[in-house]
């Protein structure tokens, strides 16, 4: 059986608007998930609760593999939609870091140019201040660091958005790569990338989580169906 | 102009309001209780503007208030010449290096980007408009300001109008310079002029000369006489926008992504020398390398007291052998002022910008990471900080410390304990100063890319700067006082290190 990842019973406010009320679902490895949900739903709220960086009111987070195991932040590799890195460093240099750090961790460890030439960053880039870096580099640069240590969960918060075509294809190559290594959720406001990219779609919808059942991912009126879904929030 | 100006003063108070709220709602008590629906409430908003109206009124007062108590009151209490007189020589000198270094007709910040770049307000008119705000609330400042003082020191409602008016004057005509010339304008020659003003203001005093009463007031009123042309000249400057648009493009990439204004600015002391690098491994090797990157913001400044403290006192040293006077009562003054340097090892204290630069520029963007969050990595981190921080703020505890025995020896005290606590209590102070600043950091996690601190972070550095102040008026015998000051950086650090260790894993994160 595949590893699965369960979120049970999550329940976020924030002041008294209720953002996620009662939210469950069960995650496998192997696929790629996509959230979708309209702006403002919780996509970033269910995600910061995930990775510990809010707290929340009630819930749990758990792994099933051969027993149940209880999800630490290590766990956990976070892609946020607005691409962190520490601008003082250069690539290289931000690599060769986290490498260090994490050197127990990584299993069949590569050179750091292998790396950087698994998201297409050239040896001149390489040793560039990432200030100077443009937004679907630096994007790269935070999606590669969260890849290397293979977490057991990765989430990728709207990380296509804002790339341009190329950049864009080159990371959904880089995550149909990795699938079969993590529980991958990707949350998503773009119906057509969640079709193109993802195995399955959860609807965050009405505070809660639901499945859209794998019909047929390319019927027009597959499309409709989730539209409706999300329309039914208002 | 009128909507201009109702414009500006809609966007000031709205910003305004909007941080009072902001501020309420992160105090410890009050943050559960207020909602963030409340930002549109109205009976709320008009509390907010009350409080926010308050402050800035009382803004205006406060800061001319520590203004005359540190650089009159205090200083003239040193002095034997005529107070009056003394009380105007100093302050046309402070007027004159007012002028040179601080007057903004543009400020770099939020309000004024949203004017320009969102709401597209008239350059011209709104940069007059906030100019003029400003002189106004300089005006009402001293007016205040001499209305309560101004008879200790003779001032009668004549002098006083000439006074401000003069000010109003000088800061017109500082404005048009810094507007036309601002490129032009050297910094090292400004930097001269200051000592050579500072110098006057405070040194000639010492030895009996200070200017009559008429010679500031002469120059005043040249000021006023000659001010028409230039007034004339800032309404006529045709480039405004230009000027307005050349600052804020300085910022205008990072605002295009959202970035908040200190982290833009911040991300400028960045060092671009790619020649830096570092053969540590691990967290010592991220310390490392952000040091040397940030070495200009954290050691030029250090450098920079350094050399204004060792001038200073080879300044006095050299008075005192001109003067040639009995020195029992300048030895006697250095073992009982020593409290004196709690309030002086806090203001050279780098701990503030440093936290801010390791939060705008490193932290901001690791903590997103879990490696980076993990409790066994940020306290190694905090120890190499901490190190580093201590290396930061020693330098000038040095230079005051050999200072100051140096002095002693002058006064032919050659008491080893004199001197040793001296070095003792300087080192503690700065070694304490660097710990609370980085423990804060940790515990509070006071910054965002806007670079606003939380409530709580604000409430415990004004309590620390009040103290800092109360020590100021302390006398005490220096091996008491250094003694117990040395005790309690001691356990002070212990008890730093101890909150660190057991919170600091749960209170550093970043606040979404």
């Amino acid at each position: 059986m595949a590893m699965k990842f369960v979120i049970e019973g999550l329940k976020k406010s924030y002041d008294q608007k209720l953002v996620l009320d009662d939210a469950s679902y069960e995650f496998s490895k192997g696929k790629i998930y996509a959230l979708l949900g309209r702006n403002g739903a919780g996509k970033t709220t269910l995600f910061n609760c995930i990775s510990s960086d809010i707290e929340y009111e009630k819930g749990k987070f758990y792994f099933i593999d051969q027993e149940k195991e209880e999800l630490r932040p290590s766990d956990v590799g976070y892609v946020l939609s607005t691409p962190e890195v520490p601008e003082f460093l250069t690539a290289y240099e931000f690599l060769k870091f986290f490498l260090e750090i994490n050197e127990s961790k990584i299993q069949d460890t590569r050179s750091i140019e292998e790396y950087l030439a698994l998201v297409n960053i050239d040896s001149d880039d390489a040793h560039k201040l990432m200030k100077h870096f443009s937004h679907g580099m630096k994007n790269k640069m935070q999606m590669l660091v969260n890849i290397i240590a293979r977490p057991k969960l990765l989430l990728l918060d709207e990380p296509l958005t804002s790339l341009d075509v190329v950049a864009c294809e080159e990371m959904k190559e880089l995550l149909r790569k990795i699938k079969n290594d993590s529980i991958i959720i990707l949350s998503t406001h773009i119906l057509d990338l969640a079709l193109d990219l993802c195995d399955e779609i959860v609807l965050l919808s009405q505070k809660k989580l639901s499945p859209v059942l794998p019909l047929d991912l390319d019927d027009e009126g597959f499309k409709e169906k989730i539209i409706q879904s999300l329309r039914s929030e208002e | 102009m009128k909507r201009t100006l109702s414009f500006t003063f809609k966007l000031q108070v709205a910003y305004g309001v909007n941080t009072t709220y902001y501020t309420l709602k992160s105090l410890p008590l009050l943050k559960k209780i207020l909602p963030s629906s409340l930002y549109g409430a109205l009976k709320l908003k008009r509390l907010c503007f009350i409080i926010y109206i308050i402050y800035s009124i009382l803004a205006i007062f406060l800061s001319k208030i520590i203004y005359y108590l540190l650089f009159l009151y205090l200083p003239l209490r040193a002095y034997h010449t005529d107070l009056g007189a003394t009380f105007l020589h100093i302050f046309f000198l402070l007027s004159l290096i007012g002028a040179l270094i601080n007057t903004n007709v543009f400020d770099l910040n939020m309000t004024n980007y949203y004017a320009i770049n969102n709401f597209r307000l008239d350059a011209k008119e709104y940069i007059i408009i906030s100019f003029v705000h400003g002189l106004v609330r300089m005006a009402l400042g001293y007016l205040f300001l001499f209305a309560i003082f101004g008879y200790l020191y003779g001032l009668n409602a004549f002098y006083i109008i000439v006074i401000i008016l003069g000010l109003i004057s000088l800061k017109v005509m500082a404005a048009y310079f810094k507007l036309c010339y601002e490129e032009k304008i050297n910094g090292k020659i400004t930097a001269f002029l200051v000592l050579v003003f500072l110098s006057m203001a405070y040194l000639l005093p010492l030895r009996g000369y200070v200017m009559p009463n008429l010679i500031p007031l002469f120059f005043y009123v040249l000021l006023i006489i000659s001010v028409y042309p230039f007034i004339m000249k800032l309404f006529n400057y045709r480039n405004y926008h230009l000027y307005a648009k050349r600052k804020l493009a300085k910022f205008k990439n990072g605002l295009d992504t959202n970035k908040g204004l200190n982290k833009i600015l911040s991300e400028r002391n960045i060092s671009e020398d790619l020649t830096i690098t570092s053969d540590q491994k691990g967290f010592a090797y991220l310390n490392d390398l952000f040091i040397k990157r940030h070495k200009k913001l954290l050691y030029q400044a250090s450098k920079r007291q350094c050399i204004f403290i060792l001038v200073l006192f080879g300044f006095v040293i050299a008075l005192c052998v001109y003067l040639k006077e009995d020195l029992g009562e300048l030895r006697a003054m250095i073992l009982t002022y020593l409290p004196y340097f709690v309030f002086i090892m806090y203001s050279l204290n780098r701990g503030g910008e440093f936290c801010k630069c390791l939060f705008m520029n490193c932290d901001h963007s690791l903590l997103s990471y879990a490696f980076f969050k993990k409790p066994e990595n940020l306290l190694k981190l905090f120890k190499l900080r901490l190190l580093e921080l201590v290396k930061v703020n020693l330098y000038p505890a040095l230079c005051i410390s050999v200072g100051l025995s140096l002095l002693l020896v002058l006064c032919k005290d050659m008491h080893f304990l004199d001197h040793f606590i001296i070095y003792l209590t300087l080192i503690s102070l700065s070694i304490f100063f660097s710990i609370h600043h980085l423990t804060l950091y940790y515990l509070l996690e006071p910054y965002n890319l806007e670079g606003i601190k939380s409530a709580g972070f604000i409430v415990i550095s004004l309590f620390t700067y009040a103290i800092c102040v109360f020590f100021m008026f302390l006398r005490y015998s220096n091996l008491v006082f250094g003694i117990l000051i040395s005790l309690f950086c001691i356990l002070y650090c212990l008890f730093a290190y101890y909150l660190v260790y057991r919170f600091g894993p749960k209170t550093f994160k970043l606040k979404r």
